[in-house]
């Protein structure tokens, strides 16, 4: 690895960037810590055990247990009884697939903190890990009836209900799409709403085009909605290929797109 | 790593960049469930050959496997952009999230149903995570597991292209000829 040449300053201010953009980024923290940072650790003032932790968790992830141990002890060393490493601790208990003792800690850690949320979530990744999908759901839905506003946690409930093949109940997190004509409708409108949130969307705009085809080849369709909706279809289209043209990959140009997707809604028209 | 394939009659043939491809787009994310297809010759009226030859792979998806309406988009495009080159899309590929899962889901099944609508010869491929190294020792195609240990070694796993990559910077070409050119290279030193 090239690490070995980095300044050892330069790569703190790696790692800083990527803990402050919450990635994680395991491998490269790995290989930057055991070539480089660790002959530095002195050198780092606090921030080192932040470092630390970011260490202990890169490792874990990459089950390198002989790089997160060393820096597990430390922490664990300079910050006596924290209820933060204590929780890194139980991590190490999963990457061991110990899940019963790992649930264990995160247990003890609520009961002395019921407020810590890293611990709850901890718990639904173990359930996960073990592949008890029914019982993660049920800990994340209580989870959500205390951290409601936690984005995250619903996207991961979503995620969830569709492993579990519960289409309905995705639905309620996300918007997911059915055969009947009702649901392509509402889809539409969703679609419709991403594409205007973030105009550079382009998975909405796929979507709001798809949607639009489906909803104006339904014989329910009246024929002025018809209309419109074929417009709205052709514009989504005209959106695609522009962002296309914008930028050149050998896979799909944008007057090819054109050609490819425009072939569907001709078939509609007649 | 294991391929397990599970296919109707004859036999199957995975050719070295099929299988870097697939194992590349599992070893990219290893904490996410991925999905793509394989490609095959178009075979035409001919049915003497009992043996699919998959020459290549692309990578669809990693961030949600089971929605339909962006897999009908790669489809459509995938299906458009190899035309050309006379190749269809031969089978559907699917690692699973856990590591000791390697049974296909409904999803799999659902889109390998789909596929083998249009071709009969099509296949589902599992990835076994729990195979997955280093150092891989199954026997697939002469010298392409050398191949493939080199570039995970390498890491060559962020640089491929999925569909959902492309979709979030359509500048990433999920037909990865990027890495196409690296296999040739590499298998290239291999021969000699």
């Amino acid at each position: 690895m090239a690490a070995i040449d980095l300044d050892w300053e330069e790569v703190r201010d790696q790692l800083r960037t990527w803990r402050e953009d919450n990635t994680r980024h395991s491998e490269e923290v790995v290989d930057m810590w055991e070539y480089c940072l660790r002959h530095y650790k002195h050198k780092l003032g606090d921030e080192r055990w932040m470092v630390e932790e970011q260490v202990v968790i890169a490792g874990l992830d990459c089950y390198r247990l002989d790089v997160a141990e060393p820096s597990l002890v430390s922490l664990s060393e300079q910050f006596t009884g924290s209820l933060r490493v204590r929780k890194l601790k139980a991590m190490r208990l999963e990457a061991l697939e110990r899940f019963d003792e790992a649930i264990d800690v995160y247990d003890s850690i609520i009961r002395l903190d019921e407020t810590n949320s890293t611990a709850r979530k901890r718990k639904v990744a173990v359930l996960r890990g073990q592949g008890r999908i029914a019982d993660a759901i049920k800990e994340l839905t209580e989870y959500l009836k205390i951290f409601m506003s936690d984005g995250e946690a619903w996207q991961e409930l979503c995620d969830l209900y569709l492993k579990e093949g519960d289409y309905a109940k995705a639905a309620f997190s996300n918007a997911v799409l059915n055969g009947n004509l009702d649901n392509m409708e509402i889809a539409r409108s969703y679609f419709c709403q991403a594409a205007k949130l973030n105009p550079g969307n382009v998975r909405a705009l796929y979507g709001l085009f798809l949607s639009c085809t489906q909803v104006s080849s339904s014989s329910k369709c009246s024929a002025q909605k018809k209309k419109e909706t074929q417009q709205l279809a052709a514009w989504a289209l005209k959106e695609i290929a522009d962002r296309y043209s914008k930028c050149r990959t050998k896979a799909m140009d944008g007057s090819k797109i054109l050609e490819t997707f425009g072939a569907l809604s001709l078939t509609d028209k007649a | 790593m294991k391929v397990k394939a599970c296919k109707m009659s004859g036999d199957i043939s995975l050719a070295c960049s099929t299988l870097s491809k697939m194992l590349l787009h599992a070893a990219r994310y290893p904490q996410s469930s991925v999905s793509g297809v394989v490609l095959a010759q178009a075979r035409g009226g001919d049915t003497t050959s009992n043996t699919v030859v998959l020459v290549d792979a692309v990578p669809l998806f990693h961030l949600q496997l089971s929605l339909a309406p962006m897999l009908e988009v790669a489809l459509t495009q995938i299906e458009q952009r190899y035309k050309s080159e006379g190749l269809i899309i031969a089978g559907y590929y699917q690692a699973n999230e856990h590591i000791r899962d390697n049974v296909p889901d409904f999803v799999a099944l659902k889109i390998a149903e789909k596929i083998a609508e249009n071709n009969n010869d099509s296949c589902l491929i599992m990835i076994d995570n729990k195979r997955m190294c280093l150092n891989l020792i199954v026997h697939v195609e002469a010298g392409s597991l050398e191949v493939i240990s080199q570039l995970l070694q390498r890491r060559v796993q962020h640089d491929i292209n999925d569909f959902d990559n492309h979709l979030d910077d359509l500048t990433c070409d999920w037909s990865n000829p990027h890495i196409n050119k690296v296999l040739t290279t590499l298998t290239a030193a291999a021969q000699d």
